[in-house]
């Protein structure tokens, strides 16, 4: 009998594909699965999960007076306690900005073994056997663990099928109170900054439209942002056109940035760098446009052109919006 | 105040894939194209960090890497930068360590060198990527873990950290002593001066071994793992549109899309 618990990250209450793919992946490895939230003790926010396919959710009650953006501290002693007091046997994890700061620690104290943004996981004899791309992408690590070693894996983005609803089956709602020391809280947040860059969200686009080192600074995004608007798409970046200054961080695409799997992932001047690949690979269909024939990135790419982006763009630009507004 | 940071030697990520070759034997990749290694980049971000405090407060720097086979001028590139001191714990024992195993040593290596005020890591390495290596270690030296930072401040004895988040950022904020890790949005890394190369040659690193240091590396078992590595095939059949020009194959593109739906 083993136990996977899911872990959705704190403040995303909202279901979507990547929540039932990590659970129909935990539905794969184990006998139990559970869906674990986070819940202010004000809100109700297990009904949106009831109707996934899971034997129990538990809501885990954190005193408001942590805030509504809970510190890492109080996020990692809660799901310390709740590993303890239900016997989990596998932690299962998206991988985010948010599972970078948590997992790692949670798995030291529960003396399990880690495994960091795994692209798949299956059982394989006794052992659970979890893939991860290493060096940037370029390579993959097949680790295997023991089936009797608690484990924690973080889980890229798109990986694994989306889960059947269910709609016959009620499933528990099951709510704790994580026992959370004073002396556990040590960094606090002061303040939480976002602002949504115009046009739609990034992470979940189906156009993305994205420039590289190859655009050679900051007026051709200009460019790319009058295509996004045309095809109703959002802007992203690699992270060298990032780092050089020529558009925000908040824009960048890859292994350190954001994951992207749109459904036309439109690249000009992206060379294809595997840390760049690690943030798009899993888009649908990659159409590039580079000058450099042997580019990287027409390896994973359905259609190509191999030319100026210069002319390229303008022109692939006034045809889409001709083509797009004859309906 | 006493800074030190977490570095690392690794293989270059800028080596094409095809000079990539895997050591069975340490489950390991190598360069076949005999480059040398480099500093991981996030590091130098993490030493540009503690430079920038320097610049504004008394402090010290001093830089740890636990490893094998160190290329000296990869490992003396932060002198160079002006960090103060150097300290190298290397031998066959330390040769691809798994996280906890590299925690440890640098706990216990930290711990001889003598605790600092702030601990300065990178985010994670371009190698095995695997981003546990900094969390650990606040956790075995019980330090306040302020993560993914793009900026850090220091009043009295407190430290705000300003964390990159997706869309935004946040303000964290605890006492000293800490441990920071640091991301790129941290902000390019400053050249070598000629005055510290000069003082990097003459300055030699302290060098540590394994029997200098009082660590087990055998004591997780529990969690051991067998590991396997492979390079992935990348190729996909592209379909490359052509048109006489440019200004054509653009066009062409977007009927193309047009005609599969994409757009």
């Amino acid at each position: 009998m083993s136990h996977t618990a899911v872990i959705i990250e704190q403040g995303h209450h909202n279901v979507d594909e990547t929540t039932q793919q990590i659970l129909s992946l935990a539905n794969s490895l184990g006998d139990e699965t559970s869906i674990v939230i986070f819940q202010p003790d004000n809100a109700n926010l297990s009904e949106k999960f009831t109707n996934l396919n899971c034997d129990q959710i538990y809501a885990l009650k954190i005193d408001s007076v942590h805030g509504t953006t809970l510190p890492d501290d109080i996020v990692i002693s809660s799901l310390e306690w709740f590993c303890k007091d239900k016997n989990v046997d596998l932690i299962l994890i998206t991988k985010s900005a948010w599972s970078l700061n948590i997992a790692p620690r949670l798995a030291f104290r529960n003396k399990a073994a880690y495994a960091h943004d795994c692209i798949d996981i299956k059982i394989q004899g006794n052992n659970l056997s979890c893939v991860r791309p290493v060096y940037g992408g370029n390579a993959l690590a097949q680790i295997s663990i023991p089936a009797d070693t608690p484990k924690v894996a973080t889980v890229r983005a798109g990986v694994g099928q989306i889960s059947e609803k269910v709609s016959n089956k009620i499933v528990p709602v099951i709510e704790l109170e994580p026992e959370i020391k004073a002396k556990d809280l040590r960094v606090k947040i002061l303040k939480t900054v976002t602002e949504a860059p115009e046009g739609p969200d990034l992470s979940k686009a189906e156009i993305v439209v994205a420039g590289g080192r190859g655009l050679g600074g900051p007026e051709p995004f200009e460019k790319l942002r009058e295509l996004a608007r045309v095809l109703g798409g959002a802007v992203g970046a690699s992270r060298a056109a990032c780092d050089a200054g020529w558009i925000d961080h908040n824009f960048q695409i890859g292994l350190t940035g954001k994951t992207v799997t749109p459904n036309v992932y439109l690249s000009f001047g992206i060379s294809g760098a595997s840390q760049h690949m690690a943030g798009c690979s899993g888009s649908r269909n990659i159409v590039s446009i580079n000058s450099d024939k042997n580019a990287n990135i027409f390896k994973d790419s359905k259609y190509g052109v191999v030319g100026d982006w210069n002319i390229v763009l303008p022109a692939f630009t006034a045809a889409a919006r001709e083509l797009v507004n004859e309906n | 105040m006493n800074i030190i940071v977490c570095a690392k030697q690794v293989l270059d990520p800028e080596t094409p894939v095809s000079g990539f070759v895997i050591n069975e034997e340490s489950v390991l990749i190598e360069s076949r194209l005999g480059n040398p290694p480099v500093l991981n980049g996030f590091d130098e971000n993490a030493v540009e960090a503690a430079l920038r405090i320097k610049d504004a407060n008394n402090a010290e720097i001093t830089v740890v890497s636990i490893g094998n086979n160190f290329v000296m001028d990869v490992m003396k590139k932060p002198i160079s930068m002006g960090a103060d001191n150097l300290v190298l714990v290397q031998g066959p024992e330390f040769e691809n360590l798994d996280p906890i195993s590299t925690a440890r040593a640098l706990y216990e290596s930290i711990k001889q060198i003598g605790l600092p005020d702030l601990i300065i890591c990178g985010r994670q390495a371009s190698d095995w990527d695997n981003s546990q290596v900094p969390l650990i270690l606040a956790e075995l030296l019980d330090y306040n873990c302020l993560t993914l930072a793009q900026g850090i401040t220091l009043e009295a004895n407190t430290i705000k950290v300003e964390r990159v988040i997706p869309d935004g950022y946040q303000i964290l904020e605890s006492s000293l002593p800490a441990l920071v890790t640091v991301s790129n949005e941290l902000g390019e890394p400053r050249y070598p001066t000629l005055r510290g190369i000069m003082s990097a040659s003459k300055k030699d690193p302290q060098i540590f071994s394994y029997n200098d240091l009082d660590v087990n590396l055998d004591q997780d078992k529990n969690s051991f793992t067998e590991t396997k590595l492979s390079i992935p095939e990348r190729e996909q059949d592209c379909e490359f549109i052509q048109g006489v020009d440019d200004e054509e194959s653009g066009r062409l593109l977007a009927m193309k899309l047009r005609e599969d739906g994409l757009i």
